[in-house]
């Protein structure tokens, strides 16, 4: 909507809210860790970690699409999520206040992004517009809230939405929508009248009403996996894990992609990353087009090893405070020293089964670690090299003479591991029944994640 | 007819602006900065909301792809248009330096060492829905950079006013001290900076200042601490012309207070017109949370004190009670972020006058008055913008005897490093390097330059080097690069970003997020949903329809041709729609955009293994590109 210019006006800056956690990727990997997760868990995220929001998103999307049309532009192709959208988003929210409210730990230990601000909505009375959020953030709640946390699944999931689009419910997607709207009493068709269009904060906080049964039907505990109701799990079992339907060929092979890689998650009793990730390459080794797959186990632990090392250099630097520390410091660090012996290792190993070269980061990185002397300061001085040279997004450090200089604020710095998807396949498996349980290892990770999603 | 000015300060966000503030799409835009820009910050923070993107910057999977892709597409089409000033110095090193390539980075310091200090933001805008043009300006405290963003407070002020079709340089005039401002700036950058303010001039001259307000600036060099009313005032000659004459008083708050002594002050508030008891400076005590980031050196505070400079207390979160702010209501004690705002308030004989600006109370801010006591030295480009009004600096604070936070500070003149000023432009055949030396500094020789695409940095070795201008052949071929580095025969070493002057080319994509091939792809998908047309996937013939029954395979092809078909159409129609709505400036972009769009149908009728959906996107095509012929013809 065109406001015309504004008139002039002085001003303080509010905060910024911090909606979305970045992970950080010192070492450059993040290309093929993404690639890795698109093969080994295609269609997925590693925010999809609970099947119930895939229901309660396609009961957002059913009705947040009823209002548009009465309320929206009224014209034009629907699924454009900048006009639809805005329709959807208090839905999303009223459900992540519903969980802060109806549960006993107000929504702690379930993926609830924006809850905070939605707490503090609540607080004031359900007062403050846009649920309490910042202006940006609440325009970047597309993207950070749920809906975005779930957008890849409900495009590739078989029958989620129309030709995978992401914004209009297909078969499946309106048999959850249905599921999940026995436990709210809400119009789902809206008739335009006359007088202003109502905003849809406005309208869906006035429509929507809980019935006692929601309870019971809300983002699940993520320490538990055993939740979903019985129809509900049925169709997010065929549609995650089996074949969705006869047409769909890329959605039927996505499914038993995700399947074969579960079963090989859940059977493994790895207790170590790199290990776990050889179970998967050996479930997958009769799959065609995967010549890598020998190496995956070692790019994992190069990968877990680099971001481990330059987690524990930070760590050494940021307790340091004002004071700058010199390599060597750093090098003798508590937490540094096994690092770098950890990084050691798994470079050689991948340098001794490098068959599969076109991971170049992965050799370089390993290359850098092992072409001099193994001492702690030098080999700490390459790979602060390596990191300014080769890392994605921010530096966190640099070298300036024989000190090592913060560059990142403190609290932009430390990465958590590449994921792949993995604890969130392992979680989605484990509520749909395709497996019975989460790997210990997994599991933490799945809480670890959405521990700061709600941020 | 204009609003009248409030005195109540706004609490926004300080990334809002643009788009999603009411304003059309960004035709240009021209940023000044302290610190040089960091590229994350604005990848993440401020360009989305500037350019107003449809995506946001997100960790994983496709919509971080799409991000990267439309980000680097909008910044495609601003190349050229789209400049930060900021001081000489290393960026902060990040993996989205590519951006450089399509915003320009100018660095002052081309003639003489000099700060650039102030936080000016012009965004030239398109009309919407046939409004005019709008110039948005904003004047504040903020640097671009991710503590000036997340970790600080800033002040500022901002107006978006409508651009008139014809050029008045009376309307440039009504801008004051900004017009002269950007011609000083521009030539402090060196040709690159003469090259780019003209366009902003002339935006100027097409729109007027709001009457409320008055641009109060500074600029490095020695300039008349009372000059004629015809000339522009800077400084502490600009602040003496603020307000009415009698019964002149002064206060401030401000994070950073410069060396000051007692003649120096003295002075300086003659220059001023203002007597000494009538200056109040804000300052806080050491256990206020902002006390560890405000500077001012114990001598400074001793001086200031003796020259009867009222001191008021800034309340402290921790002070217990009821927390009450010096800024504002919506100010909360748990807000984190430290004030680095710079604001003053002048009064006289009733009128009280606020002024938002980038200047900290010190003598390279305002200039230091010369022995003569006629004249003032200056070292920093500042800005500030005065308007009707007070910031309630005297009830927010308490005038009380406290003890005030002071510690260490180290305020350095303007001193040329060895590689004082440089300045490099590609236009794809080689690299032009112009290098301001300090003294005798002689250079190494090699040029170290970052590609784009990989992270690769190559060395060059040029013979002879002759500053000021040094020309590196540098083909397309060997990739574009980004930044270029010279290091003296003594270890010192420059980097700058490397300013690429080709005309954007649409089929290369510099961000490395993904292949060349895939953000191609991508800016296609986005393009044709800019004009409602969603790129389904390509569904296989129901598997009924495989069995050679008589007519079925044809009729199950017919059902999808007639959507594929009606689908294009419908995404025409919006094109054609836009492109009638369209504002001059944009229109030109529009029909790029329906070529684009007719290209790729073409590409995917010639590609498509479904003869009924070659034959249904050639049709489109052909279609749009008529109209797009026609529209053309009709100019």
């Amino acid at each position: 909507m065109n406001r015309g210019p504004d008139p002039a006006s002085w001003f303080y800056t509010a905060p910024m809210e911090d909606v979305a956690v970045r992970r950080g990727d010192p070492l450059g990997l993040q290309g093929v860790a993404e690639n890795i997760a698109e093969t080994l868990v295609p269609g997925l995220s590693n925010r999809t970690v609970d099947a119930r929001w895939i229901s309660i998103l396609c009961w957002c999307l059913r009705q947040g699409h009823g209002a548009w049309r009465a309320y929206g532009a009224g014209h034009g192709e629907p699924a454009l999520g900048k006009h639809l959208y805005p329709w959807v988003r208090p839905l999303e929210l009223l459900w992540v206040a519903r969980t802060a409210e109806q549960t006993e730990e107000g929504g702690r230990g379930r993926q609830l992004p924006g809850i905070r601000p939605v707490r503090n909505w609540i607080q004031s009375n359900r007062r403050p517009g846009n649920f309490a959020f910042a202006a940006t953030a609440y325009e970047q709640y597309r993207f950070t809230g749920s809906y975005g946390g779930y957008r890849a699944a409900l495009r590739s999931l078989g029958g989620m939405t129309d030709g995978g689009g992401g914004w209009l419910l297909g078969e499946q997607g309106r048999k959850l929508a249905e599921i999940a709207a026995r436990h709210v009493e809400c119009p789902n068709a809206f008739t335009r009248r006359s007088g202003a269009t109502p905003s849809p904060e406005r309208l869906w906080t006035d429509a929507v009403r809980w019935k006692r049964s929601s309870a019971g039907f809300l983002p699940t505990l993520l320490r538990r996996a055993d939740a979903l109701d019985a129809d509900e799990r049925a169709i997010l079992k065929q549609a995650l894990f089996t074949e969705p339907s006869d047409d769909a060929v890329q959605a039927q092979a996505r499914a038993r992609r995700r399947r074969m890689v579960a079963l090989a998650v859940a059977g493994s009793s790895a207790s170590v990353r790199a290990d776990l990730m050889a179970d998967v390459a050996k479930a997958l080794r009769g799959e065609p087009n995967l010549p890598w797959l020998p190496n995956l186990p070692g790019f994992s632990a190069l990968a877990d090893a680099g971001t481990g090392a330059m987690n524990a250099c930070w760590q050494a630097v940021s307790q340091a405070r004002d004071q700058v520390l010199t390599v060597a410091d750093v090098a003798h660090a508590p937490t540094m020293h096994d690092a770098l012996k950890e990084l050691v290792q798994a470079s050689r190993k991948w340098q001794s089964r490098r068959a599969f070269t076109s991971w170049e980061q992965a050799g370089r990185l390993a290359d850098t670690v092992l072409s001099a002397k193994q001492q702690p300061a030098a080999l700490l001085r390459r790979l602060i090299g390596y990191h300014v040279q080769y890392g994605g997004g921010l530096r966190w450090v640099a070298l300036d003479g024989d000190m090592v200089r913060p560059i990142a604020r403190l609290r932009e710095a430390d990465a958590s591991l590449y994921k792949y998807r993995l604890p969130a396949l392992a979680r989605l498996a484990a509520q749909c029944g395709v497996t019975r349980r989460i790997p210990d290892l997994l599991r933490d990770e799945t809480e670890a994640e959405t521990a700061g999603a709600g941020a | 007819m204009r609003r009248r000015q409030s005195a109540r300060p706004q609490w926004r966000q300080p990334a809002v602006v643009g788009p999603s503030a009411g304003g059309g799409r960004l035709l240009a835009a021209f940023l000044t900065t302290f610190n040089p820009p960091e590229a994350k910050v604005l990848v993440e923070e401020l360009l989305p909301d500037w350019l107003g993107l449809s995506n946001f910057p997100v960790d994983e999977g496709l919509d971080r792809l799409r991000f990267f892709a439309e980000l680097e597409e909008e910044l495609k089409r601003l190349k050229g248009r789209f400049t930060i000033v900021s001081t000489m110095g290393a960026s902060v090193p990040t993996g989205n330096g590519w951006i450089w390539n399509y915003i320009h980075r100018l660095q002052v310091g081309f003639r003489r060492a000099a700060t650039q200090h102030a936080k000016l933001w012009l965004f030239h805008r398109a009309g919407v829905g046939g409004s005019s043009e709008t110039l948005e300006v904003v004047v504040s405290s903020q640097n671009l950079t991710g503590e000036g963003v997340r970790g600080q407070i800033q002040a500022g002020w901002r107006c978006t006013v409508p651009l008139a079709a014809d050029r008045s340089p009376r309307r440039r005039l009504s801008w004051g001290a900004l017009s002269p401002f950007l011609d000083q700036l521009a030539d402090a950058c060196g040709p690159s900076g003469r090259r780019a303010v003209p366009y902003w001039q002339g935006v100027l001259e097409r729109a007027a200042c709001p009457r409320e307000a008055t641009f109060i600036g500074s600029v490095p060099g020695v300039h008349p601490a009372d000059p004629p009313k015809s000339e522009v005032a800077w400084g502490a000659a600009a602040l003496r012309r603020l307000g009415g004459a009698q019964s002149r008083s002064l206060a401030a708050m401000v994070p950073t207070v410069g060396n000051w002594d007692a003649r120096s002050l003295e002075s300086w508030m003659k220059v001023a017109r203002v007597e000494p008891p009538a200056f109040n400076l804000a300052w806080v005590e050491p256990v206020h949370p902002w006390a560890p980031r405000w500077q001012l050196n114990a001598a400074t505070e001793k001086a200031l004190s003796a020259c009867k400079v009222n001191w008021l207390h800034l309340p402290s979160p921790h002070d217990g009670g009821e927390w009450r702010s010096p800024l504002c209501e919506e100010h909360k004690p748990a807000d984190t972020r430290w004030s680095h705002c710079k604001v003053y308030e002048l009064g006289s004989n009733g009128e009280r006058r606020l002024l938002v600006t980038s200047a900290n109370f010190s003598r390279a801010a305002w200039g230091d008055v010369m022995r003569d006591g006629r004249t003032l030295q200056i070292d920093n480009f500042e800005l500030g913008v005065a308007i009707p009004g007070d910031a309630g600096l005297a009830h927010r604070s308490r005038k009380r005897a406290f003890i005030r936070a002071t510690g260490a500070t180290s305020f350095e003149k303007n001193v040329d490093d060895p590689i004082a000023w440089m300045d490099v432009r590609w236009d794809g055949n080689s690299l032009a390097i112009e290098v301001r030396l300090a003294g005798d500094t002689r250079l190494d020789g090699s040029v170290g330059i970052e590609i784009a695409r990989g992270p690769r940095t190559e060395v060059v070795h040029v013979g002879h080097m002759r500053p000021p201008s040094i020309r590196v052949p540098w083909p397309v071929a060997r990739g574009v690069p980004l930044r270029t580095r010279l290091t003296t025969k003594d270890g010192w070493s420059c980097e700058v970003a490397v300013q690429d002057v080709r005309k954007a080319d649409a089929d290369e994509w510099l961000c490395d997020a993904a292949s060349e091939t895939e953000m191609q792809d991508l800016a296609d998908r986005l393009l044709e949903e800019r004009y409602h047309f969603f790129d389904e996937d390509e569904p296989a013939p129901a598997r009924k329809a495989k069995k050679k029954t008589p007519g079925s395979q044809g009729a199950t092809y017919a059902v999808a041709a007639y959507e594929d078909s009606r689908r294009r159409f419908a995404a025409i129609d919006h094109w054609a729609g836009t492109l009638e709505e369209a504002d001059g400036q944009v229109r030109a972009g529009l029909l790029r955009d329906g070529e684009r769009i007719a290209k790729r149908w073409l590409k995917i009728a010639g590609d498509s293994s479904r003869p009924d959906i070659a034959v249904s996107a050639s049709l489109a095509a052909e279609e749009l590109l008529a109209r797009v012929r026609r529209e053309r013809g009709r100019k």
